[in-house]
């Protein structure tokens, strides 16, 4: 079974019923099945052939899930991209996936414009909402709606995923289409004539957790109510115009809803279910989320794009704080910093930094194994080898420890990774940027915490001898030149970074000395 | 019996599992006997 299934199964189960919601426009799951055949036809038309890059670039849209399944459907790789990269880095994004086509909303094409004389590789700009000759709709218009398949392994790679690591460039994940079928087949609900959720997708469909929220809605029978970005007002009003009973939310979506001064003239009662992650959630947040929507069940799901799909959960039981009193104490904290318990087919162990793995209540870094789990990063064997170990195991880069009773917690990050809102940003690429400015000698970002987005990078720079220079100047230099969200959001100036003997930036004494420690 | 489409049926003998995507009017049949219908 492959991804494709998913769609194929919820088209003949449900064919009538909404798949996709999204600006006012409502596609059945027939209506999406034939509109992927006739993008397939399409992309196969333009010579697009079994393990072929196909890339999206755009903000959410019922355009990302058709391109998926159509690449799918003729055996191609999908590679969403972020769409608020800037134009270095999807040079880098593109060419290191080699795209062959790319989809590109209208917000960005002068954007790719600039950047195309740089892409060798790239065959194909289609405008996704654009007016331009050979635009989507004019693409797929004159084609025909018949299945097009091509011979799919279950364990061929359907997507590429960029993440970012602590050090240098993007990495770019394979994931292949048993993981995400293992998924659904063990944790989800298939399509049924007799129940109909209506999942709201805001988290970014080039982010696993965009991704693993899709798979579940379609194989489910779902409707995925699509929102381009998330914004809080539209969000409250989509939730009750269109009585959706299932989201999926990072920690920052959920701290703005539940801090909304107008959240009680939204009627939000249709809602039972929301999932989040991709970050670690904020006591105090889940905690007033648990008091002001008592209907929802709340799961906290983690993993990492290296790993598909969650890999450990905290379910609806742990987020209802009843029982005895040492049991309320309990899930108290479990709540505070608790990932949950491991999937049925995932397994968890917490090694020292000695590479021994260590008994319960002993902190260490959390490996993950399991048929969900990446092989390796995409033609990068350094970071394979330093990311997995030779007998399978994946080195998430997460502290922790596991209770008595089996929970995961975590404590934080091994390495100097910075999670912004649920998103990775390496300091390296944030100091390459910030070291091209021409005062400064060099520099070291760190993460600091912050309310609304759990981290936020933060730059100490060293200026050229005889330079000054003002904070603002700094940030407004990274604007131009790098995505938004990597920016520093924050810049001070010291004499000298701290070193080890090797010459390495000691990030970690940065923190001690200036950060979170 | 007739199979319903979206229908989920379970063997009895040895746990296999089949969703149906397609109805007809044939009964669902593993190791021998009609599949239940999962409730």
């Amino acid at each position: 079974m492959n991804t494709t299934d998913f769609l194929g199964i919820a088209t003949a189960i449900c064919p009538e019923r909404d798949c996709v919601v999204f600006e006012g426009k409502r596609y059945t799951y027939s209506e999406i099945n034939d509109r992927v055949n006739q993008l397939a036809h399409a992309l196969d038309s333009m010579g697009v052939r079994k393990g072929d890059r196909i890339g999206m670039l755009n903000v959410n849209c019922n355009q990302h899930v058709e391109a998926y399944f159509a690449t799918a459907k003729l055996g191609g790789i999908y590679v969403p991209l972020n769409f608020r990269s800037k134009a270095e880095e999807l040079d880098y994004m593109i060419n290191r996936a080699e795209i062959k086509v790319l989809f590109v909303g209208s917000r960005y094409a002068d954007l790719v414009g600039s950047i195309r004389a740089g892409l060798p590789g790239l065959q194909r700009i289609v405008s996704v909402d654009g007016a331009e000759k050979g635009n989507y709709e004019e693409l797929i218009a004159p084609e025909p709606i018949d299945e097009i398949m091509a011979e799919i392994a279950d364990d061929d790679i359907t997507i590429l995923m960029f993440t970012s690591g602590t050090t240098g460039r993007p990495k770019a994940v394979p994931l292949r289409h048993d993981a995400f079928v293992v998924f659904a087949l063990e944790n989800v609900e298939p399509a049924s004539p007799d129940l109909e959720e209506r999942n709201i997708l805001t988290v970014p469909l080039y982010h696993v957790a965009g991704i693993q929220a899709m798979f579940p809605a379609i194989y489910g029978g779902r409707t995925l109510i699509m929102m381009r970005q998330f914004e809080l007002k539209e969000w409250m009003e989509t939730v009750e115009r269109e009585k959706a009973t299932r989201a999926m939310l990072v920690p920052t979506m959920l701290k703005w809803i539940v801090d909304n001064p107008d959240f009680n003239k939204y009627d939000l009662s249709s809602l039972s279910v929301v999932t989040y992650g991709a970050a670690p959630m904020p006591f105090e947040v889940i905690k007033k989320a648990i008091e002001i929507m008592p209907q929802v069940q709340f799961i906290n799901g983690y993993g990492q794009t290296e790993s598909a799909s969650t890999l450990t959960t905290l379910g609806p039981e742990d987020h209802r704080i009843v029982g005895t009193e040492e049991e309320k104490r309990k899930k108290w904290k479990r709540l505070q910093s608790s990932i949950g318990k491991p999937l049925p087919d995932v397994a968890i162990r917490i090694v020292d930094d000695q590479g021994r793995v260590v008994p319960s209540n002993t902190p260490g870094e959390i490996h993950a194994k399991g048929p969900r789990i990446m092989k390796g990063y995409w033609e990068d064997e350094q970071k394979t080898a330093e990311t997995m170990t030779s007998d399978g195991w994946l080195r998430t880069g997460d502290m922790g420890y596991v209770d008595e009773e089996g929970y995961v917690y975590l404590t934080g990050r091994a390495d100097d990774l910075i999670i912004r809102g649920g998103e990775n940003i390496a300091p390296e690429e944030v100091e390459e940027v910030v070291n091209t400015h021409p005062k400064v000698a060099e520099s070291g970002v760190i993460a600091v915490p912050d309310a609304e987005f759990g981290q936020q990078p933060f730059a100490y720079v060293v200026l050229k001898q005889g330079e000054s220079a003002t904070p603002d100047e700094m940030m407004e230099f990274c604007r131009e030149r790098i995505a938004s969200f990597k920016r520093p959001r924050g810049v001070e100036f010291i004499d000298e970074l701290p070193r080890n003997p090797m010459g390495k930036v000691l990030r970690k004494k940065l923190r001690e000395q200036y950060g979170q420690g | 019996m007739a199979n319903q489409v979206g229908k989920r049926y379970i063997c009895g003998k040895c746990g296999a599992e089949v969703i149906v995507t397609r109805g007809g009017n044939g009964t669902v049949t593993c190791c021998g006997q009609p599949m239940e219908q999962k409730k």
